[in-house]
């Protein structure tokens, strides 16, 4: 009793009487959410409202062209019978979980070569952001068409040294590595992070270490490695979820189809084909939230894994 | 504290600036489209190459001096991007007012009410086209899509690669399967190097052709929701892709990569390949992609007979009209134009089918060049052997052309058998069509 007690008499003080604002605090309050709405209102219009309409055309029958019909958990059961749906997520999740390790290996081994201070780290820096900022692009997509095809750059190199190339993005067997070199390529964004994060651990480490004659190796594995964990952990989940959602380079490379053979039928190239091509936006939208669904639970699994890896400095 | 109170004030009304143009700017985009009605601004759509651009955008020049008041913005893409762009738009209630149709998605589009009836537009004078032209851009009752012109589908030949390979070009008037692919191995063997004998005809619609020849139909007219053929007829079909590709056609991996690519890309417009499956109305774009003389052929039939190859004159394209359109009357001017106009015949010429129009055929004789007067002649020539047009694709089949394409690299790849082909595209389509 005493304790309910508590709590309701702690509840009859109201919050804003806690301390009163002063007029001009008040003022600062208004200020900031006058500052955030052009945020709110894109937030609500552009991202909430969208996601609670497809929510219910994913209950729907909806062909885009005639106002959505009803028809309860169907889109979602149709799932299970849909073996081009499942040949879409088998594709995505060996892109993910083929791309994005290598992808951050790439970005930490260069992350510390250029960590090393050389002379000008800000231009190899820059150089090496730039594909971040173009990979996702169409222009690189197309000229990644360019560069694998039966008559590109690859092929042509290859021919130098008189090995004959091969189709690589008309292949089945290579068209999804072709996507997986894209994505490697752009480690740009993940290595700055990390060029951060090695910028933060403290000389004095290595000092130490180094006075006691632990090689360079044993220095990576015992300081640099664990200091940089929250890092590799925070690459690794922003990485996850972009390659979940990939859909530009796939989509340009095979020239919508996802082709050759559905290879490079990414989950969310399905989803357009279905919802855009098929005339299926009922069903395209349930398919948006299994997306949603599964990278919530990659995320979650993440940090909970994350308790048995990660290790805060602090 | 004054300094700071100030600043406030500045920043408060700074943000108050940016909340204000943010939600005026939403106003101004709600507003402006209401405000648009009926105030003469079209938006007309098509899909095509390079020639096909400029000449529509001179026909929008003359239509607007001729018209004050209308002003006409041309939207184009290729073909497999127009669609995804058509749904999008039409979903968004943003639809083009002056959509170019294709007998694949008439239907669609007709059957879901985005499309005006034609019938019910005045200042669109149809009077011109007979009836069977009518009929195919007709949707139940109402007539959804004015037929642009007719053309066929027929095998390209390239005569420069032909005359490299020392060959003659075969009597199409006679020839048969066997021969195809007896001169297609032939040409890619003496050809050599990256260039093959003929690239593969497989379309939808050269599955058309080839059921056709069977006397069987890709959709069931009489049963709406089935398929009109047999599963021996569609396995012997992907049993002769194989056959092309083993005889020298192209690889797998380069039928893929080509489908994915551009018109100008392609195999037989870049002379890597000699011969072609096109429609009659793009002779002119293969030519002047490639370079070459081109010669059109009947394709091949299994018993040498030109009567049997399955062939028909399809309306080229349709003018259609968005039911969104805020501006139907305007529209419906523009598509009399398109229609009705000698001047705008004469820009268009034959690059969308033969006019069906006879007027229109007729003012435009004197200007064709020596490759349109081919096409013209060549549908007059082979219309004795013509067969009546299948019915407009139905509702649902606006993804067939793909799925087609699909089962066709799975088939190339062998990673499907042609039985196994035909069970899963067969399957597909149904589901497709049924539904819809």
């Amino acid at each position: 009793m005493s304790a309910l007690n508590e709590m309701s008499g702690l509840k009859k003080e109201p919050r804003g009487k806690k301390r009163k604002l002063t007029a001009a605090e008040r003022k600062e309050e208004l200020v900031s959410y006058l500052f955030l709405a052009p945020w709110l209102v894109g937030l609500a219009i552009i991202t909430i409202g969208p996601m609670a309409a497809s929510l219910y055309l994913s209950f729907t029958d909806y062909n885009l062209l005639q106002p959505p019909e009803w028809t309860g958990l169907d889109n979602y059961l149709r799932m299970f019978e849909d073996t081009r749906l499942q040949n879409s997520l088998g594709v995505t999740f060996l892109y993910v979980f083929v791309s994005v390790p290598l992808q951050l290996i790439a970005a930490l081994a260069l992350a510390l070569i250029l960590d090393r201070g050389m002379r000008g780290l800000s231009f190899y820096r820059s150089v090496y952001y730039l594909p971040s900022l173009l990979g996702g692009s169409v222009a690189i997509a197309v000229l990644w068409r360019q560069i694998f095809g039966t008559s590109g750059l690859i092929n042509q190199l290859l021919a130098l040294v008189g090995i004959e190339g091969m189709g690589w993005i008309a292949d089945p067997s290579t068209a999804l590595g072709t996507l997986m070199v894209l994505n490697v390529w752009t480690f740009g964004a993940p290595m700055v992070i990390f060029l951060a994060g090695l910028r933060q651990i403290p000389t004095m480490y290595y000092e130490a270490a180094a006075m006691d004659g632990a090689s360079k190796v044993r220095q990576f594995t015992t300081i640099t490695a664990p200091l940089l964990t929250p890092i590799i952990f925070f690459n690794l989940v922003l990485q996850i979820i972009g390659a979940f959602q990939s859909f530009t380079q796939a989509f340009v490379v095979s020239g919508g189809t996802g082709g050759p053979a559905d290879s490079t039928m990414f989950f969310t190239l399905y989803l357009y084909q279905q919802g855009f091509g098929n005339f299926n936006m009922g069903y395209a939208s349930a398919m948006a939230w299994l997306l949603l669904l599964i990278i919530a639970a990659f995320t979650f699994i993440n940090f909970i894994a994350s308790k048995w890896w990660v290790f805060y400095d602090d | 504290m004054k300094n700071f109170s100030r600043s406030t004030r500045t920043l408060t009304a700074a943000a108050a600036a940016v909340v204000l143009t943010v939600s005026l700017g939403a106003c101004g985009n709600g507003g402006g489209d209401s405000a648009a009605a009926g105030d003469g601004n079209l938006r007309f759509s098509w899909w095509g190459s390079d020639p096909r651009h400029v000449a529509n955008q001179e026909i929008i020049d003359m239509f607007e001096a001729e018209n004050e008041g209308i002003t006409i913005e041309g939207e184009y893409s290729d073909f497999g991007g127009y669609w995804d762009k058509l749904a999008t738009t039409t979903a968004g209630r943003d639809a083009p007012d002056v959509i170019t149709m294709d007998e694949k998605y008439l239907q669609e589009y007709a059957g879901r009410g985005a499309l005006a009836d034609l019938s019910t537009l005045e200042g669109l004078d149809t009077s011109k086209f007979d009836d069977a032209a009518l009929n195919l851009g007709r949707y139940e009752d109402g007539l959804y899509g004015l037929t642009t012109g007719q053309n066929a589908y027929v095998i390209m030949a390239n005569q420069d690669l032909f005359a490299q390979a020392g060959m003659e070009l075969p009597d199409d008037t006679t020839w048969t399967w066997d021969d195809y692919y007896r001169i297609s191995a032939e040409l890619t063997e003496k050809l050599g190097g990256d260039i093959v004998g003929t690239e593969y005809g497989a379309q939808d619609v050269d599955l058309r052709i080839w059921l056709r020849q069977q006397g069987e139909n890709l959709y069931n007219e009489d049963e709406p929701g089935t398929v009109g053929y047999s599963p021996e007829t569609l396995t012997a079909w992907f049993e002769h892709l194989l056959e092309v590709r083993d005889g020298g056609g192209p690889s797998a991996a380069r039928y893929t990569e080509e489908l994915s690519g551009s018109f100008e890309a392609g195999g037989f417009a870049t002379n890597r390949a000699a011969m072609g499956w096109y429609w009659s109305n793009q002779l002119s774009a293969v030519e002047s992609a490639s370079g070459s003389e081109v010669t059109m052929l009947r394709p091949p039939s299994e018993s040498g007979n030109a009567a049997e190859n399955g062939m028909y004159y399809k309306a080229s394209m349709y003018w259609s009209v968005s039911s969104q359109s805020d501006d139907q009357e305007a529209a419906a001017e523009f598509v009399n134009y398109l229609a009705n106009n000698p001047e705008a015949a004469k820009k268009m010429l034959v690059d969308r089918g033969v006019p069906a129009n006879p007027d229109m055929a007729a003012a435009i004789a004197p200007e064709l060049n020596e490759t349109d007067q081919t096409v013209v002649d060549f549908l007059e020539e082979i219309s004795p052997d013509m067969a009546a047009a299948p019915l407009p694709s139905p509702v649902g089949a606006g993804g067939v052309q793909d799925t087609v394409k699909r089962y066709v690299s799975e088939a190339l790849f062998d990673n499907l058998t042609p039985a196994e082909a035909t069970e899963k595209l067969t399957a597909e389509i149904e589901g497709m069509i049924s539904a819809g």
